[in-house]
C-alpha cells in the first residue's frame, strides 16, 4: 500500500515538447498540402509571391505580433502540461492500484493487481537524460475506444521509483497464489539481476539485418521519397523531366533492344544493390533497436530489457502468454534461423508494439532455449502424414491460375512495342516465384497437437509458425469446397483468445481426418 | 448426438429475404453494369460492347435467382447444428463447406437475436459469444432458439463449476505432494 504519488515533474517539459511536435507536424502538413495545391496552378504562384512580398515588407510589428501570439499559445500549453501533471496521482490500496486525473473532469480507475496483466518499462532518449522511465500498466481489457487509449496506465516516475512500483506490483499480483512468496518477492525482484537466458551480440544483429527481408520496404520508401519531392518541388519537376527524359528514351530503347537474359540481369543487379542498402540500413537499426537483448524466466513472469536509445523492459505473466508465433523468411529458412514473438494478453494491442522474445536465433537451438523460458511450448513439430493430394493444391493450382494470368498479360503486351521484353521478363521471375512459393509452401504446411500446445505452421516465403496454448484455442474450423473434399483434405482454422479480436492460424489443404481428434484434444 | 436441422420455415425466410434483394439491390447493380457497358459502347460505336453488357448483367441476376429457387433446399440439407455435452459443432455453406466445433468450457456467453426478415416467419438466430469471436446457429424456430439459449447457459455454468472444482482437486493434490 502507498500514498498518492505525482508523475516525475519533468514529464511536464516531455509533454510540452510532445504536444509541439504534434501541433508542428500538423501545422506543416497543413502547410504542404496548401501549398501543394497552390503550386499547381502557376498564376496563383505569382499572386502568393506578391502577397509573400507584401507580408515581408510589411511592419515588423506584425511579425512581432506572430511571435507574441505563437509564445503565448505555448505558455498557455506548458501551464495546461503543468495542471495536468499537478492532478495525476497514482495511488494503491489494498488489492487495488487507483489511477486518478484530472480537475474539472475527473477520471478515477481502480485496477485490482490480480487483473494486471504486464507491466512495461520504457525509457526514451528525453527519460534517460533526466533519469526516469514510463511504466505502462495494462490490463487487456478490450475496450471500444481501444485505438486512442490502449494502456490503462501510462506514466513516468524517477528509475527509483518506477522499480519500487514494479516490484510492488509484481508481489501483489501474485498474492492470491503464492501468499508465502510475497516478503521474498519484495526484496529479491528489485536487487537481484535475472539470469538471463539469451544475450544477443553484434554477431545476431548482422545476421538479422541480412536476412530480415525490408528490401521492399525500402523500395516503397524510395518511390514515396520519390512523390514526396515531386510533390513540394513541382516547380523543379518539368526542368528534372526535361534533363531525364532523353535518359529514360535511352533506357527504354535499351531494353527493347537488348535480350531477356540481359534485362533479367538488369533487374537482380537492381534489386541487389536495394537489398545491401537496406541491409546495411537494418543492421545498424536492429543494432540499436536490439542492444543487449536479453530474456529472462523469473518465477511466473518472463523477463526481457533491450535497447540502445530507448531502452525497453517488459515483464510477461506465463499465464497471460497465450501463443507463440515462430517466423521465418525465406533467407531465414535457408540459413536455419528464426524469430520468436509471443501473444501475451495485454501486451501488443497497441499497433506498433510486438512482444518480442527472441529475436533470431538457431532454429535447432529454439525447443533448448524455450525449455528454460517457457518449458509449456516445447514440442517436437511431429507432422502428422501429409496428404499428398495437398500438392495440388499448394503448387498445381497457383502454377494455373498464374500462369494464365502472366501469359494473358504477356500475349496483351505483345501490341505494345518496347515494353514486350520487360513484361516477358517480369513475367518469368513472377513465375519462378510463383512454383517456389508453391512447394515452399506445401513443404511448410503442418499440423501436430498435444496435450498442452496446437502447433500450426503455413507460408511458402514467410514461414509462420503458431504454438497455442490448448486451454486458450477458442474454437477450430475447417473448410472444405466440393472438390477437395473429393480428394479428403481441407482447411484447418485455429481460433485463440488473443489481445486483438479474431486471432486465427490457418493451415491449409491438410488430410481432413485430423479434424475429430484435433477438436477432442482442445475441448479438456 | 445427431446433427439437427435448422427450422423448416427457413426455406421459405431465405427466399424471401433473396427475392427482397433481387428488387431493391441486385436488378439496380445490374442495370447500373448494364448502363456503363451501353456508355462505354456508345462512344465507341461498337455492339459487342453491349452484348457483353446484357451478358454481365444476366449473369448478375441469373446468380441471385439460382440462390432464391436452386440454393434453399441445398442449403437446408447442409446446414446442421449439434449441442453436444461437451462441444458445439455447427455446420454450414454450399459449395464452400465449413465445419466449426466450439467446446462448451470456452463459451463466453450466448445471446438471441431476431431481423426485422426473421420475425414474420418466428425465427431467430443463437449468437455463441467465445473470447474474441461469435458464431452463429441461424434460422432457428425462437422457441428452440431460446431453449438452446437456456440450456447451453446452465451447460456452461456447470462445465465451468467442474473446471474449477478439478482445479481445486489438482491444487491441493499439489499442495498435499508438496
Amino acid at each position: 500500500m502507498f500514498e498518492k504519488r505525482r508523475c516525475h515533474f519533468t514529464h511536464i517539459f516531455e509533454l510540452f515538447v510532445r504536444y509541439i511536435y504534434a501541433i508542428i507536424v500538423i501545422t506543416f502538413s497543413i502547410a504542404f498540402s496548401i501549398a501543394g495545391n497552390i503550386t499547381s496552378d502557376k498564376e496563383l504562384v505569382n499572386d502568393v509571391k506578391e502577397a509573400s512580398g507584401i507580408v515581408m515588407s510589411a511592419d515588423s510589428l506584425a511579425v512581432l505580433a506572430v511571435v507574441g501570439v505563437l509564445l503565448l499559445l505555448s505558455l498557455i500549453m506548458l501551464l495546461y502540461c503543468a495542471f495536468k501533471w499537478r492532478y495525476t496521482f497514482v495511488s494503491a490500496e489494498e488489492n487495488t492500484l487507483i489511477y486518478e486525473s484530472g480537475k474539472f473532469i475527473k477520471k478515477r480507475v481502480a485496477i485490482p493487481f490480480e487483473k494486471i496483466n504486464t507491466i512495461d518499462m520504457g525509457r526514451n532518449i528525453f527519460e534517460r537524460l533526466v533519469g526516469t522511465c514510463r511504466l505502462k500498466i495494462d490490463t487487456g481489457a478490450y475496450s471500444q475506444r481501444q485505438e486512442k487509449n490502449n494502456a490503462e496506465m501510462n506514466l513516468v516516475f524517477s528509475l527509483k521509483e518506477a522499480e519500487e512500483i514494479r516490484s510492488f506490483i509484481l508481489s501483489r499480483a501474485e498474492l492470491d497464489s503464492r501468499a508465502e512468496d510475497i516478503e521474498i518477492g519484495k526484496t529479491t525482484v528489485a536487487a537481484r539481476e535475472p539470469e538471463w537466458v539469451i544475450k544477443a551480440g553484434i554477431g545476431d544483429f548482422v545476421l538479422y539485418g541480412l536476412t530480415s527481408s525490408s528490401v521492399w520496404k525500402l523500395f516503397w520508401i524510395i518511390i514515396a521519397g520519390i512523390f514526396f519531392v515531386a510533390e513540394i518541388a513541382q516547380g523543379f519537376l518539368d526542368e528534372a523531366l526535361n534533363l531525364v527524359m532523353p535518359y529514360v528514351e535511352w533506357a527504354t530503347d535499351m531494353i527493347s533492344r537488348t535480350s531477356i537474359i540481359l534485362t533479367l540481369l538488369g533487374m537482380l543487379i537492381f534489386f541487389l544493390i536495394t537489398a545491401l542498402i537496406s541491409d546495411v540500413w537494418t543492421v545498424i537499426w536492429a543494432a540499436i533497436r536490439f542492444y543487449e537483448f536479453r530474456v529472462a524466466r523469473e518465477g511466473r513472469n518472463v523477463i526481457v530489457r533491450y535497447g540502445l536509445i530507448t531502452v525497453k523492459n517488459y515483464t510477461l505473466q506465463v499465464r497471460n502468454i497465450h501463443a507463440l508465433i515462430i517466423k521465418q523468411n525465406v533467407f531465414q529458412q535457408m540459413l536455419g534461423r528464426c524469430s520468436v514473438e509471443a501473444v501475451c494478453m495485454g501486451f501488443g494491442d497497441e499497433k506498433t508494439e510486438t512482444a518480442l522474445l527472441l529475436p533470431i536465433i538457431k532454429t535447432s537451438d529454439l525447443n533448448k532455449l524455450l525449455a528454460v523460458i517457457l518449458p509449456e511450448y516445447v514440442t517436437e513439430m511431429n507432422a502428422h502424414p501429409k496428404n499428398k493430394v495437398g500438392i495440388y493444391f499448394h503448387v498445381v493450382k497457383p502454377i494455373i491460375i498464374w500462369g494464365a494470368i502472366l501469359a494473358g498479360c504477356c500475349v496483351a503486351c505483345s501490341y505494345i512495342s518496347g515494353v514486350s521484353t520487360l513484361v516477358n521478363a517480369l513475367a518469368l521471375v513472377l513465375f519462378a516465384a510463383v512454383i517456389v512459393s508453391g512447394v515452399l509452401s506445401y513443404k511448410n504446411t503442418m499440423l501436430d497437437w498435444n496435450d498442452n500446445v496446437v502447433s500450426v505452421q503455413n507460408g511458402g516465403f514467410k514461414k509462420v509458425a503458431y504454438r497455442i496454448r490448448s486451454d486458450a484455442v477458442q474454437e477450430v474450423q475447417i473448410k472444405t469446397n466440393v472438390i477437395k473434399k473429393q480428394f479428403g483434405i481441407g482447411s484447418y482454422y485455429v481460433h485463440f483468445h488473443g489481445p486483438r479480436m479474431n486471432n486465427t492460424s490457418i493451415s491449409k489443404n491438410i488430410s481432413n481426418q485430423f479434424f475429430t481428434e484435433l477438436a477432442r484434444s482442445v475441448e479438456d | 448426438m445427431e446433427f439437427q436441422r435448422v427450422d423448416k420455415k427457413a426455406k421459405t425466410k431465405w427466399r424471401f429475404s433473396r427475392i427482397i434483394a433481387l428488387i431493391f439491390a441486385v436488378i439496380p447493380f445490374a442495370a447500373i453494369v448494364l448502363a456503363i457497358f451501353y456508355g462505354i459502347g456508345a462512344d465507341e460505336g461498337s455492339e459487342t460492347m453491349k452484348i457483353i453488357g446484357w451478358i454481365a448483367a444476366g449473369i448478375i441476376v441469373l446468380v441471385q435467382l439460382l440462390s432464391i429457387f436452386i440454393y434453399p433446399p441445398i442449403e437446408y440439407i447442409q446446414w446442421a447444428y449439434m449441442i453436444a455435452p461437451d462441444r458445439i459443432e455447427i455446420k454450414k455453406g454450399i459449395f464452400y463447406r465449413t465445419h466449426t466445433v466450439i467446446p462448451i468450457s470456452r463459451i463466453q456467453h450466448v445471446a438471441v437475436t431476431q431481423g426485422v426478415l426473421q420475425r414474420p416467419f418466428k425465427l431467430s438466430t443463437v449468437q455463441i459469444h467465445t473470447a474474441g469471436d461469435v458464431m452463429e446457429i441461424q434460422e432457428l424456430s425462437t422457441d428452440v432458439a431460446e431453449e438452446i439459449c437456456s440450456r447451453l447457459q446452465k451447460r456452461v455454468n456447470v462445465k465451468v463449476e467442474e473446471k474449477n472444482a478439478a482445479e481445486a482437486m489438482k491444487q491441493s493434490g499439489a499442495e498435499s505432494e508438496v
